[in-house]
């Protein structure tokens, strides 16, 4: 049937595998703006947009990670102990805000440095890797904080980053679109971006054609642990504070945000796009189901399902080949 | 995802369990009276004698020089295992520091496992105690029927346990606790109270909660019986999930869109109330109007209230005399004293009135 209308059904398929979810998320949007009168108010909207901000951000450098056919899942606690830099440098080291945050992104950068080289040099894989300097992160958040949270007036100085507005819209949406837009350029005109790609696709080959594989990862790994020192700095900014459980939380948003997108868990393919309305459209689940009025107690419910959905739509791809 | 998965099993292989010896405890009931000691020096039981007529206090737990001694005795080259609920949060880091430095300052070896907030964690660390030789575990248990077999297990193997959450259900050992049902209930009544003297007994209230465990949604069951039982005309428009900042953050922004009238927040802990705050003050809610509760009395909270503004008070769980009084039941148990098997933390309600 589809043939005959000039959609072939393994293009269908491909279209569905990497769109799919986009289906799914208007079709929640019509429900939401037929069944609530605040979901379409533009408050509203930037509500969603501005908690969507720290994920999507942090989901790009797992995005570039995973396009190379590895996953870090230390990005979470890089999130939450590059925050704990950026707050103790300015409350308890009264270091410029300017300082404390490119520190805490340095941070973010170097430890990415290091999982890149875990992978690269010692061969280890990316998963196991990023497993144990998830471990190592989240045990030196909490040796260093005692489970104390960290707190003072000097946050108030990066408070922009989060409540600011820049005309009508949020400073971290803002942000949001700059990196987007930035790694949509990086991704799709610059020969990092091909070499991503073709990493992904074929690594021997790549590296046969000459592409420094290594060197490659090891950038990807170093980008993605600089973003989520950002994304560290903007979450230390939202909640005007730092507590070692701060990344905690951020994981499974961040790997459903990328999955749910598209990116093909064996590398390779996907767009940056897809993961930027992901991270949007997870915001609109729980955003939506606040505004219906949904128990809190079924939630997590759906969110699994999502993720079966997201997987199940990958698998689909990955059959076709 | 095999990948992850593989890696999830590899942690999943470390833990282990080892059974090792001590005699269990004898329960005497309500109605019995505990052997009286002769005047000189008796034999030491063979077990504690586990009181239960009365629900005991701090005061019951102080040992004596004698009762340390014997325990240093027959905890020898083992050690105290002390389980948190996590070490992410401030009350509950406190207690396990505060256990740690009681022991410490006995001269007792005590070591910490984090589980995380992570009930089958707790599962692994008390095998591991054990097989490490432990003779006591202290332990908040995150979930009772989670960690229930695991702790059976650990007292079947002779190891005594220190329950500093729910302690009606602890197993060969003493409970020491502040009850998540009376923590939600002084939050419920401090709340109430604040509605009643502030905005005239009305307001609308979304109850920060954390359903993912158990004992915690007890406290939000408690906050909504005891605000309604104090506060009648109240409309509570809902639970949302709380329990850390970005978590109350983000539920009162999103709570904020569908009731914008929302000008009190009843939260089952400091962390997740701060996150309410921020949004509350981004949401320019009248400071003078508006009520934020927690629990937990973390500095950060204290601070705030005697600041004045939104967040009106928290209810004091005392976890740093939880964590001595933790200790000091190890060392009844190990001594095989007298002692009685519940004990209460007492509970203050803070307000900015209440600070010095």
């Amino acid at each position: 049937m589809f043939s005959r209308a000039g959609i072939k059904p393994q293009k269908l398929i491909e279209i569905i595998g990497e769109n799919g979810f986009i289906f799914i998320f208007i079709l929640w949007v019509v429900v939401l703006s037929l069944t609530t009168d605040t979901f379409l108010k533009s408050q509203n909207i930037f509500t969603v947009l501005r908690q969507a901000a720290i994920v999507s951000i942090v989901a790009i450098g797992e995005m570039l990670v995973m396009l190379l056919g590895g996953m870090d899942v230390s990005l979470a606690a890089l999130l939450g102990f590059s925050g704990i830099v950026a707050v103790s440098l300015m409350v308890k080291f009264d270091l410029s805000p300017l300082l404390a945050g490119l520190a805490s992104v340095l941070v973010g950068g170097l430890i990415g440095f290091l999982n890149g080289v875990l992978v690269t040099k010692v061969k280890i894989n990316s998963v196991i890797a990023t497993l144990g300097m998830m471990y190592v992160l989240n045990g030196m958040a909490l040796a260093y904080t005692q489970g104390k949270t960290i707190v003072g007036p000097q946050l108030d100085q990066i408070g922009f980053l989060s409540r600011g507005y820049l005309g009508p819209v949020p400073v971290p949406v803002l942000l949001m679109f700059i990196f987007y837009v930035v790694f949509y350029f990086v991704l799709n005109k610059t020969v990092f971006g091909a070499y991503i790609y073709a990493i992904g696709s074929n690594e021997k080959a790549s590296w046969l054609a000459g592409i420094k594989v290594d060197g490659m990862k090891i950038l990807a790994f170093s980008v993605a642990g600089l973003l989520a020192g950002a994304g560290g700095l903007l979450q230390a900014s939202r909640q005007g504070s730092a507590t070692s459980s701060m990344g905690n939380e951020f994981l499974f948003p961040i790997l459903t945000a990328v999955i749910l997108g598209g990116i093909s868990l064996s590398g390779g393919k996907g767009k940056i796009q897809n993961t930027l309305i992901a991270a949007v459209f997870l915001m609109t689940i729980t955003n939506g189901m606040v505004l219906l009025g949904i128990s809190l107690y079924v939630q997590s419910i759906v969110s699994g399902v999502i993720l079966i959905i997201a997987l199940s739509l990958d698998r689909l791809r990955y059959r076709q080949r | 995802m095999k990948k992850l998965t593989v890696a999830v099993m590899l942690v999943a292989i470390l833990a282990a369990c080892a059974p090792a010896a001590t005699p269990a405890p004898t329960q005497v009931p309500p109605t019995q009276v505990p052997p009286t000691q002769a005047p000189t020096t008796p034999p030491t039981p063979s077990a504690p004698t586990l009181l239960t007529d009365k629900l005991g206090t701090a005061a019951d737990l102080v040992p004596t020089d004698a009762e340390i001694a014997a325990a240093k005795a027959a905890l020898g080259t083992g050690k105290i295992g002390v389980i948190p609920c996590t070490m992410g949060s401030e009350y509950h880091s406190t207690v396990a520091n505060s256990a740690l430095a009681r022991a410490k300052e006995l001269g007792i070896t005590a070591e910490v496992f984090d589980p995380q907030a992570k009930a089958e964690q707790q599962i692994s660390a008390i095998e591991n105690f054990v097989s490490a030789g432990a003779k006591v575990i202290v332990i908040c248990v995150l979930d009772p029927s989670v960690v229930k077999s695991a702790l059976q297990s650990a007292a079947d193997a002779g190891v005594f346990i220190v329950q500093t959450s729910g302690r009606e259900s602890a197993i060969n050992g003493i409970g020491i606790s502040v009850e998540d049902s009376d923590l939600g209930c002084a939050n419920g009544e401090l709340t109430g109270e604040a509605v009643n003297q502030i905005l005239g007994g009305k307001a609308t209230v979304a109850i920060l909660d954390y359903p993912d465990l158990p004992n915690v949604v007890i406290r939000a069951d408690n906050i909504e019986k005891c605000l309604k039982q104090t506060a009648p005309n109240v409309t509570i428009v809902g639970r949302f999930k709380g329990g850390i900042t970005d978590f109350g953050q983000t539920s009162m922004e999103n709570a904020l869109q569908a009731h914008p009238d929302i000008d009190v927040v009843a939260s089952i802990n400091d962390a997740g109330a701060y996150g309410a705050l921020t949004a509350l003050q981004a949401a320019k809610k009248d400071p003078a109007k508006t009520i934020i509760v927690g629990i937990d009395a973390e500095a950060h909270a204290l601070e705030l209230i005697k600041a004045g503004g939104m967040y009106y008070g928290t209810i004091d769980s005392n976890p740093s005399a939880t964590g001595v009084m933790a200790i000091n039941a190890a060392i009844k148990l190990l001594a095989h004293a007298t002692v009685e098997k519940n004990i209460k933390v007492d509970i203050v309600k803070i307000t900015k009135a209440t600070l010095p």
